[in-house]
């Protein structure tokens, strides 16, 4: 246990260096500020007086101005924006390993290999669930700044539950694009299977098969896309974690590095 | 005397390329080996192999008396630096120290600021390993290797880059690790002159193949400045120079070598007697021992 704390510190120590720290916070935030921004637009037409075209492209988006609507759109900019942001965070930290070629320098240490993978993984998921509570807090803070209609505290816990579940579905397809930064030893590979995986999501959305394709699937659980969703398609998503997970593990300890 | 690392048969492929080929290599404690070969001869796939990162075809890595592949490996004993992988770029010189405290653990911060120390980075510590020179880089990952105080150091090109005066409290350092401290040193280097100066045993790797090692007395033996004499009648004037009590040996055709840097240095006087008692030399020639033309006799085509 005290390895795995110390080398989760060693994790943190090298993650608060790094650019993508700030700009998977930036990016997470894009999101819901555009919703905030629209809602704020729709609530309150004089803001945008001066720039109609903000005010026509959030007219265009069809959506009524109140907590429901508002809840909505940040749970889909977290389905669509987290899957980019996770799945780019996770592409990092593995991949940059091997382009900075320091993933050499813990391999032949008295802390294992598993250990200070499952200590990336730790810091990915922590870092992760701080980005999803930041929005959280944001979405709520500013929802109530802009003075939204028809507050209901259990629409409050009903989308707050939403929000964690994708999360957890993203967090599931963090594992296979990590095992693809490993296997593919940089960060190109998995951005290339991260843009892959996010345009046969849409393309089989369409389709009508999304629930058949895990990258899709958070967006239909968020109501991206209107699919009814079954158990066995959220099981999809895990196991399609649980190989990525194993791929990851047993590359590391495996493979000639 | 006990051994540090043991290698017994290694053999490793990459698809059709045989990179190694039923290796051994035995490495007693406390003294420092140097490995020297051609680019692609096999140095890093070794150095690799030792260090768990690739697994051999055949063949068991020993260190420190554990099979590396039976056991959770004797890391915490271990300290390594490969080429091209010092530090993290992005982390000062104390947060890389800092990360490799906490993997290898038992390392305190005094042991960091005393390495720190060692290396000569004390004043860079708060600098960022991308803006470090590639000597202060290379000690960087000395420091990281020898943080923990491990027995085994095993370095990859740890020399590449630093300046000369580096150079020599890194030998100084080497030394005293291995004399004071009783560490096993495995050094790859292209200095080859430098690698002489402190190697216990160096061992010439080609294709795969480890084909000669010098022992300590051998690489003095070729390293001492010699004369050689050209004698057609040579036999009456080695049997001559012997009974004077020169160490005096034979050579291919007539010539006769002696290692002597004292001779080498001022020839006349034993010329002057050879010439006295009728085994007149037709050539003297003065030689200085070379490493760089060792190695690359050894590899030529016509050796190998």
């Amino acid at each position: 246990m005290t390895s795995i704390i110390s080398a989760c510190t060693a994790e943190w120590i090298k993650m608060k260096r790094q650019p993508i720290l700030w700009i998977s916070f930036i990016a997470m935030m894009i999101g819901p500020l555009m919703g905030i921004l629209f809602m704020g637009i729709l609530r309150h037409p004089e803001w945008a007086e001066k720039t109609p075209l903000l005010s026509d492209k959030a007219n265009a988006m069809a959506i009524e101005v109140n907590w429901d609507s508002y809840f909505m759109v940040q749970l889909q900019a977290l389905a669509v924006g987290g899957t980019l942001i996770l799945g780019f965070i996770s592409a990092w930290i593995f991949g940059r390993e091997y382009a900075d070629r320091t993933h050499t320098l813990w391999l032949s240490v008295p802390t294992s290999r598993s250990k200070i993978i499952t200590s990336k993984l730790v810091v990915l998921t922590l870092w992760s669930v701080l980005l999803v509570s930041l929005q959280i807090l944001t979405t709520v803070i500013c929802g109530q700044f802009l003075g939204l209609p028809a507050w209901d505290p259990g629409n409050l816990l009903a989308w707050v539950t939403g929000m964690w579940t994708t999360f957890i579905l993203l967090w599931f397809l963090c594992f296979p694009i990590a095992w693809m930064a490993s296997r593919g030893r940089g960060y190109m590979a998995p951005l290339g299977m991260l843009v892959l995986a996010i345009v046969f999501a849409q393309l089989l959305g369409v389709l009508g098969l999304g629930g058949w394709f895990p990258w899709s699937i958070p967006a239909i659980h968020a109501g991206m896309i209107e699919q009814e969703i079954h158990w066995y398609q959220y099981l999809l998503v895990a196991v399609t974690g649980l190989a990525g997970m194993v791929g990851l593990f047993t590359w590391w300890n495996q493979t000639d590095q | 005397m006990s051994l540090a690392l043991e290698l017994s048969h290694i053999q490793k492929s990459f698809g059709s390329t045989l990179a190694l080929k039923r290796l051994d290599l035995q490495i007693p404690r406390g003294t420092l080996f140097g490995l020297v070969g051609l680019n692609g001869a096999g140095k890093t796939t070794l150095i690799r192999i030792l260090l768990g990162m690739i697994q051999p075809d055949y063949g068991s890595v020993t260190i420190l008396g554990q099979n590396i592949r039976n056991t959770k490996g004797p890391w915490s004993q271990v300290g390594y630096l490969l080429a091209g992988s010092q530090g993290y770029p992005r982390l000062t010189v104390l947060e890389n120290l800092k990360v490799a405290a906490r993997w290898r653990g038992g390392a305190t911060s005094q042991h960091i600021q005393d390495t720190l120390e060692w290396v000569q980075l004390t004043r860079e510590q708060y600098t960022l390993a991308s803006q470090l020179s590639t000597g202060n880089m290379q000690r960087l990952g000395l420091a990281t290797a020898m943080l923990t105080r491990p027995d085994v150091l095993i370095l990859d090109e740890p020399i590449n880059g630093v300046d000369p005066k580096g150079v020599l409290d890194i030998r100084q350092l080497f030394l005293r690790l291995t004399k004071e401290y009783g560490t096993t040193i495995l050094l790859s280097s292209h200095i080859l002159d430098e690698l002489s100066r402190v190697a216990d045993t160096i061992g010439v790797i080609h294709q795969g193949e480890m084909i000669q090692t010098f022992s300590r007395k051998e690489l003095d033996a070729f390293l001492t400045p010699s004369l050689r004499l050209h004698i057609p009648d040579w036999q009456p004037a080695l049997d001559f120079l012997q009974g004077r009590g020169y160490s005096a040996i034979h050579q291919e055709g007539s010539w006769i070598l002696l290692h002597d840097p004292v001779l080498a240095a001022e020839p006349r006087t034993l010329i002057q007697e050879l010439c006295l008692h009728h085994h007149t030399p037709t050539r003297v020639t003065a030689e200085h021992g070379d490493m760089t033309q060792i190695f690359l006799d050894l590899i030529s085509p016509a050796h190998v």
